[in-house]
């Protein structure tokens, strides 16, 4: 894995996990309609869960969801709510080819740093979903509407994002803070204290998508179709087919 | 990890051609009831790797599981039931999941298995 995917991402949501899951408690209203789309009953794969806001959705109808992560700080909150997770890299997933009735990849793509490792990220979901199964992914776009969800605007297509991680604790100096997360095992070395914000702010690399370059990493794959391409709130989003096996 | 997830992990290291099934050496195991319900069971019959779950049982100590499904198996629900049991309710919350091939030992912490793999074997 580079590096900036280790320092910028791994670590970054191990060391703020806490905060991210108290702040994103469902799915997003267009993942919950492609999962609804689905027959009930289904095994579903959500490659790059996070803390897992997708999965109770995928197991509303009597489903179930294999969630996967690489931040075992995101994938212990997983854990805590009695999702069956792992920690595992979405680059190379741990599962055997073609059993999973569809999968999930929602806002992993744009942290991953390489155009190769993009198409194995893809290649990889593909790979597990069974052949004439169906996979969403989701992708932040560069494009981002004025006054949007995300509140962002990107200054080019590879960016660090600052995700500022709230200092709870009254009367404790953010540099004191900030000194503290750096000597927890594992923890990102970039953290910067925000006196004013008082936080200990991290940077999260992200390559934001252009209009096009979703259905464009699948080019090469003539075993995947690329069924519906479109813009949701502030993302590029795909849907794409296994039409066989590779 | 439960039974289900088992019989979907494979070891993709590096070098490894054949990484299923891989062997459980279980420390701590829970049980948690589930709902019981047929319709997916029967579902996920022609996705399971039915030996390497019948051995997964006797890993974690579970008996009872025929060595093939049987024929009228949507319909047969005492058989059904013993499924539902093993897929689904009996957790490894500690233990070790080693590759059959290369050997390599992947953890199972607190009910996870942490799958990621070092630098030199991707």
């Amino acid at each position: 894995m580079p590096e900036v995917e280790r320092e910028h991402v791994q670590k970054v949501y191990d060391i703020v996990a806490q905060q991210w899951h108290g702040t994103r408690y469902r799915a997003w209203t267009g993942v919950e309609a492609f999962v609804r789309k689905q027959p009930p009953g289904l095994l579903a794969a959500d490659v790059g869960c996070g803390n897992g806001k997708n999965i109770p959705e995928i197991v509303k109808g009597g489903g179930f969801a294999l969630g996967s992560d690489f931040s075992r700080g995101l994938i212990e909150i997983c854990r805590d709510s009695g999702y069956e997770v792992m920690v595992a890299d979405a680059v190379i997933l741990p599962y055997r080819s073609d059993v999973f009735d569809y999968a999930l990849n929602i806002a992993v793509l744009h942290h991953i740093s390489s155009p190769e490792r993009r198409v194995e990220l893809v290649k990889e979901t593909m790979r597990i979903v069974k052949v004439g199964g169906v996979a969403l992914f989701y992708a932040w776009a560069l494009e981002q509407e004025q006054g949007g969800v995300s509140g962002h605007q990107f200054e080019g297509q590879d960016v660090l994002v600052p995700f500022h991680n709230k200092i709870k604790v009254k009367g404790v100096a953010p540099e004191d803070e900030r000194e503290r997360q750096s000597r927890v095992s594992g923890a990102p070395t970039h953290g910067e204290a925000d006196r004013e914000k008082r936080s200990v702010v991290y940077q999260r690399y992200c390559h934001v998508y252009t209009e096009g370059e979703l259905p464009k990493l699948f080019e090469n794959l003539p075993w995947c179709e690329v069924t519906a391409a479109y813009y949701d709130h502030g993302n590029w989003c795909v849907e794409v087919l296994k039409t066989s096996r590779p | 990890m439960r039974l289900l997830a088992h019989n979907m992990l494979a070891c993709n290291a590096k070098g490894v051609v054949n990484g299923f099934p891989l062997k459980i050496v279980p420390k701590e195991t829970r049980e948690v009831e589930v709902d019981f319900n047929a319709e997916f069971l029967t579902h996920m019959l022609p996705k399971m790797e039915w030996s390497a779950f019948v051995n997964a049982a006797k890993e974690i100590g579970l008996e009872g599981l025929p060595s093939e499904i049987p024929d009228d198996a949507a319909s047969d629900e005492e058989f059904l039931r013993t499924f539902h049991h093993a897929l689904l309710e009996v957790h490894v919350e500690e233990g070790t999941l080693v590759c059959p091939e290369s050997g390599r030992k992947f953890p199972i912490n607190k009910g996870i298995p942490n799958m990621l793999l070092n630098e030199d074997e991707v």
